[in-house]
Formats: structure tokens, C-alpha cells, sequence
């Protein structure tokens, strides 16, 4: 999510390479995220070649920025304890 | 969710936002132009007679130094046509996981160029003679901590690169072992032109190919 948060969209390949996680890995959390919606997965070729790129939907960037505003409060409120 | 936790994932979070950066794009570019410098610069330095350890040494220098500035002006057009800056976080955080096993291979460098500048006696134990293997020595040595660098600069980016400089450095320790083994430190007839080859394989031929692969399995695997 972060990734793609900071990407337009990303193929399998950068993801799986950039996390150094399994095919096996990665392709359970890509579905498991799709599931929920927060990202889109598109297919495709390339060069005769199948080509998967996932991007973040508008509910997963809504998410994403939720999840990050929470984080970054709770650290904020410890600073100013 | 206790603070120290979630300033832990934000800076995962900071950190995975920062890898996104595309790497592997800019890096095809890189090695093609790399890898042809090295091949072509290999081939000059065989049609040039460059064979002295001194000359050997400075003529491979000035090829580091065009290949670095030719290398960063890639770095810099890839960064102007993505709208990003150059000297952006990702860049630094390479070029300082580079810079110890740079520096070593430049200092390694100097050094030699020192000790063979100065007039030889012609006496044992540094005659000529035996001098002339470190050119082979130098260039495996160099190609050992560019791939060790390479390995670095790998946790900044793609795996693919840590499994690049691990090719180099197999690839110079196994000259180490080809110069050792096969006594060729004791040619200095061939050495010379060995040493050239040697570097335009390690430095041209190896980063060509990884730079082929890049460009032609850019979008390789993506089956989900």
C-alpha cells in the first residue's frame, strides 16, 4: 500500500522484487488487499508477455491516508505528553 | 497501539514510499551504458598498448570517471523526465551504500600508482618482473568491492542487484584464483592484455548483459 501509494501503479515484478517477497507471498496479500478494495489489479501483455500492475483505488488511498493520520496522531500525542 | 509502534510503521510506511522510486527503470540505462564504456574502453586500451602498471591504472581511472559522470547524467535526465528530484533521499542512501567499497577501490588505486611510480631498482623482492602481476590482481580486486558495493546499494533497491554483486564478486575472486593457480602473475608478456580483457568482461561484458536483461525482462514474472 505504501508503494503504491507513492507510485501510479506498480507491476507485480517491482512490487514482489522491492518487498524481496515470495510470488507465493505477495500474490496472497495483492488479493487479499483487492478483496477489500483498496487496490486494482489490471492484466495485460507486454512483449508477448503477461503483465500484472496493480494501483490503489480511491477508497484504498482513503484508507491508506486514515491509517497514516492515526499513526502519526498517536505518535504526535506521546510527544505531547 | 503502543507510540514506538507506530513510529515504527511510519517509517516503514516513509521508507517503502521512497523505494517506489522505479529503480530497476533507471537501472537498464546504467549497466547498458556501463557495460559498453567497459567493453569499448577494454578494447582502446588493447589497440592503445596501455601496459605499464602506472599507465594501466590511470587509463581504467579516467574510464571510472566517465563512466560516474555519464552515470549520474543518466540518473539526472531519469530524474528530470519523472518530474522527481535528483539528489532525491532513495539516490542518497545508494550512493552512500556505494561509497565505502568505492573509496576502498579508489584508495587500492592510488596506492598502486604510488608505489609503481616510483623508479624501480630492478633488485628483488620488487623487480619488475613480479610486479607486473598486480595488474591482474587490481582489476579482480576492483571488481570484488564493486560487487560488494553493488550488494549494498541491493537493500536500497531491487534484490536483483545484491545478486549482480555477488556475480562480480565471484567473478574476481575466481580471477584471484586464475592468476594464483595458473601462475599467469608471472607472465607479464600477456598480463597486460589479460588484465584489459579481464576488466572489459568484469566491467563491460557483465554489466552489458545485466543491463540486456533489464531492458528485455523489465516486466518479467508479472503472472499472478
Amino acid at each position: 500500500m505504501s508503494m503504491l501509494a507513492a507510485s501510479p501503479e506498480l507491476s507485480f515484478s517491482e512490487l514482489r522484487d522491492t518487498l524481496d517477497m515470495t510470488d507465493g507471498n505477495i500474490n496472497t496479500h495483492i488479493r487479499t488487499l483487492q478483496e477489500a478494495g483498496y487496490i486494482a489489479v489490471s492484466k495485460s501483455y507486454e512483449n508477448n508477455r503477461p503483465l500484472t500492475t496493480c494501483s490503489l483505488t480511491a477508497a484504498g488511498r482513503k484508507a491508506f491516508i486514515n491509517h497514516v493520520n492515526l499513526l502519526e496522531q498517536i505518535v504526535q500525542q506521546a510527544r505531547g505528553k | 497501539m503502543k507510540t514506538d509502534q507506530a513510529a515504527e510503521q511510519l517509517q516503514t510506511i516513509r521508507t517503502l514510499m521512497e523505494r517506489s522510486a522505479l529503480y530497476r527503470r533507471a537501472l537498464a540505462p546504467l549497466m547498458t551504458f556501463a557495460g559498453g564504456l567497459g567493453i569499448m574502453a577494454a578494447l582502446l586500451g588493447w589497440v592503445l598498448h596501455i601496459e605499464t602498471q602506472t599507465a594501466f591504472i590511470t587509463y581504467w581511472f579516467g574510464v571510472a570517471l566517465i563512466g560516474l559522470t555519464g552515470s549520474l547524467l543518466l540518473v539526472r535526465r531519469q530524474a528530470i523526465k519523472t518530474s522527481e528530484p535528483f539528489w532525491s533521499p532513495p539516490t542518497r542512501r545508494i550512493a552512500q551504500a556505494m561509497l565505502p567499497a568505492l573509496t576502498v577501490g579508489f584508495l587500492l588505486g592510488v596506492w598502486t600508482f604510488i608505489i609503481f611510480a616510483e623508479p624501480s631498482s630492478g633488485d628483488p623482492p620488487t623487480g619488475e618482473y613480479d610486479d607486473a602481476g598486480m595488474l591482474g590482481w587490481i582489476g579482480a580486486v576492483w571488481a570484488i568491492l564493486y560487487g560488494c558495493g553493488l550488494h549494498s546499494a541491493g537493500f536500497f533497491t531491487s534484490r536483483g542487484l545484491r545478486h549482480f554483486g555477488w556475480v562480480f564478486i565471484a567473478a574476481g575472486n575466481a580471477i584471484l584464483g586464475w592468476l594464483i593457480i595458473f601462475n599467469r602473475s608471472n607472465i607479464p608478456e600477456t598480463l597486460w592484455w589479460h588484465s584489459h580483457v579481464l576488466m572489459g568482461a568484469l566491467f563491460g561484458g557483465l554489466q552489458l548483459a545485466y543491463g540486456l536483461y533489464l531492458f528485455m525482462t523489465g516486466e518479467e514474472q508479472n503472472e499472478l
